[in-house]
């Protein structure tokens, strides 16, 4: 065994001594670096499955949220979308009552500046009538005055007599 | 007592005033004044006065006329009146120049007005009351 060894190159000594020395440096490094960095590992993996997860949860809030939002805009521009067609029909609404409302004020004034002109017309025509009566009468009075002798009143009351009926 | 109208006293004052002599009728027209102040009857006198001229007239046979004209009657007009009735008439002649001219005849209760002013009044009223078309 030894001479095998040592046919093959192998210093015996050496090889126990460098044996135990590996499990030293095994046991030093398994003491004071695997095992940290393995918690380090460890933990970073537990690190990054949090991470990992969370970051699943906070896709699936955001998702969530998303879905929320467009549920939220589509109610937003719904109602947007009811109000302006309220707001469009109210203000037809108000338009044509406006406009029915001037249309009724316009007729009532039409009217009443017809009737207004009438009765004004009326007023003249009567004025002017009572104008050209006062005229005429006074006229033919001034004529008849004039004209009018002893003999011709004389023959307007025999004519009256003549006219008037004996009584039974 | 039941109450007379005017006329009623118009014809029993004629009828007293006709049955007693010329000289008693003013007293008895006296007395006649009197009773109607007792029963507060003052107040017809004008009503029983115009009755009891018209009963006169009427008993009378005689018709009054008032005419009224802007000028003096035709000396011929109650003549003519007479003829033209067929009856005596007692014409009272009233001067109104605001008639201008013709005449208004009362002829017992009835009115026929030929005047001038009459015949103006209807002329303005015809110009007047034409409606505008």
């Amino acid at each position: 065994m030894s001479e095998l060894l040592h046919n093959l190159g192998i210093n015996g000594k050496l090889l126990i001594a460098s044996t135990v020395n590996f499990f030293l440096l095994f046991l030093v490094l398994r003491r004071f670096v695997y095992g940290p960095v393995v918690r380090m590992l460890e933990k970073r993996e537990k690190t990054v499955a949090d991470s990992l997860k969370h970051s699943a949860e906070v896709e699936s809030v955001r998702n969530s949220l998303a879905v929320e939002r467009e549920k939220i805009v589509l109610a937003a521009k719904t109602a947007a979308s009811d109000l302006l067609q309220e707001a469009a029909q109210r203000a037809d609404r108000l338009r044509a009552d406006a406009l029915t409302a001037a249309r009724t004020d316009a007729d009532a004034l039409v009217a009443k500046t017809k009737a207004a002109l009438a009765e004004e017309r009326a007023a003249l025509m009567d004025s002017v009538r009572h104008d050209v009566a006062d005229l005429v009468v006074t006229a033919t009075e001034k004529i008849l005055e004039q004209k009018m002798t002893d003999k011709a009143d004389h023959a307007l009351i025999a004519k009256t007599i003549a006219q008037l009926e004996a009584k039974p | 007592m039941k109450r007379l109208t005017a006329k009623q006293y118009a014809v029993n004052l004629l009828d007293v005033m006709e049955a007693l002599p010329a000289k008693e009728q003013p007293a008895a027209a006296q007395r006649f004044f009197q009773l109607l102040q007792r029963r507060r009857l003052i107040r017809l006198l004008p009503r029983i006065l115009s009755n009891l001229e018209a009963e006169s007239y009427r008993r009378a046979g005689v018709l009054p006329v008032t005419a009224r004209a802007a000028r003096d009657l035709p000396a011929t007009t109650a003549q003519q009146l007479t003829k033209q009735l067929g009856q005596p008439v007692v014409l009272t002649a009233v001067t109104d120049p605001t008639l201008t001219a013709g005449v208004q005849f009362t002829v017992g209760e009835t009115l026929i007005d030929s005047s001038l002013k009459a015949l103006l009044t209807s002329l303005r009223q015809r110009l007047t009351n034409h409606t505008t078309t």
